[in-house]
């Protein structure tokens, strides 16, 4: 199982700031969220602005999910 | 020669004097003065020190928005490391004394101290440069989300094709 979390404008498009999915890798966890979001939420998480972090690395597609990782969405970063 | 050189650089991380917060209190731009200039060695030769401000005026779409409030958000555990990553780069590019970070999240208003980012160095150009340098990649490198709540409504403040430039400017020069 792994958790995955949603920040910023993400979460307010998914509805969902965190889940436990039953996911091994970055395949099957967007096959997962694709059945659970909505289009729009999805659409939202998918776009090439957001980056996935995985146990606070940022990773690129096609990355393994180990139990207990934490993956996280990202939107573009506005700090400062 | 490639151990010695690295070895060199993780020397230089660990003298020189580092600070990193991330904070929903306020800050004393003095006390942390007087606080980092004693804790910075005697090659000190000068500090370079930016404090930003909430703004009480934005542009959503080249219509201006009277600013309320802005709501930081940030992603605990994740975001200090990604500071700790700036300032690594910032203290490898440049021989500094001393760098501290602080940014603050949670609810702030217009004129409320947002950001602070001290540099020393034995020169000034160093110190300016890592201050500013270690500023572009806070806009972009370190997982901060900003809300802004104002005459226009509530809305995510979007990131700029500006502070991508600023930080891919530095990408260029540091190679």
């Amino acid at each position: 199982m792994a958790k995955v979390k949603f920040f910023a404008s993400l979460r307010d498009l998914v509805g969902l700031e965190e889940i436990v999915l039953d996911v091994v890798d970055h395949r099957s966890l967007l096959k997962e969220l694709e059945k659970l979001l909505s289009a729009e939420g999805y659409e939202a998480i998918c776009a090439a602005s957001v980056k996935i972090a995985l146990n606070h690395e940022i990773v690129e597609p096609e990355f393994e999910i180990r139990q207990n990782d934490e993956i996280a969405f990202l939107p573009p970063i506005t700090g400062g | 020669m490639m151990r010695l050189l690295f070895c060199r650089q993780s020397l230089v991380v660990e003298l020189m004097y580092r600070s990193i917060s991330i904070q929903e209190d306020d800050f004393i731009f003095g006390d942390l003065y007087e606080s980092f200039r004693v804790k910075c060695s005697a090659k000190t030769g000068g500090l370079v020190a930016f404090v930003g401000f909430v703004r009480d005026m934005n542009s959503i779409d080249g219509e201006s928005d009277q600013v309320e409030s802005l709501e930081l958000e940030h992603y605990p555990g994740m975001t200090e490391k990604s500071i700790a990553k700036i300032v690594d780069r910032a203290s490898s590019s440049w021989s500094l004394e001393g760098m501290q970070v602080i940014h603050r999240v949670g609810k702030l208003k217009p004129e409320d101290q947002i950001v602070l980012v001290m540099a020393a160095a034995s020169h000034r150009s160093e110190a300016f440069q890592a201050a500013s340098m270690v500023m572009d990649f806070l806009k972009t490198e370190a997982e901060f989300w900003k809300k802004e709540t104002g005459d226009l409504g509530t809305r995510w403040v979007q990131s700029t094709d500006q502070d991508l430039k600023r930080r891919e400017s530095w990408e260029y020069n540091s190679e």
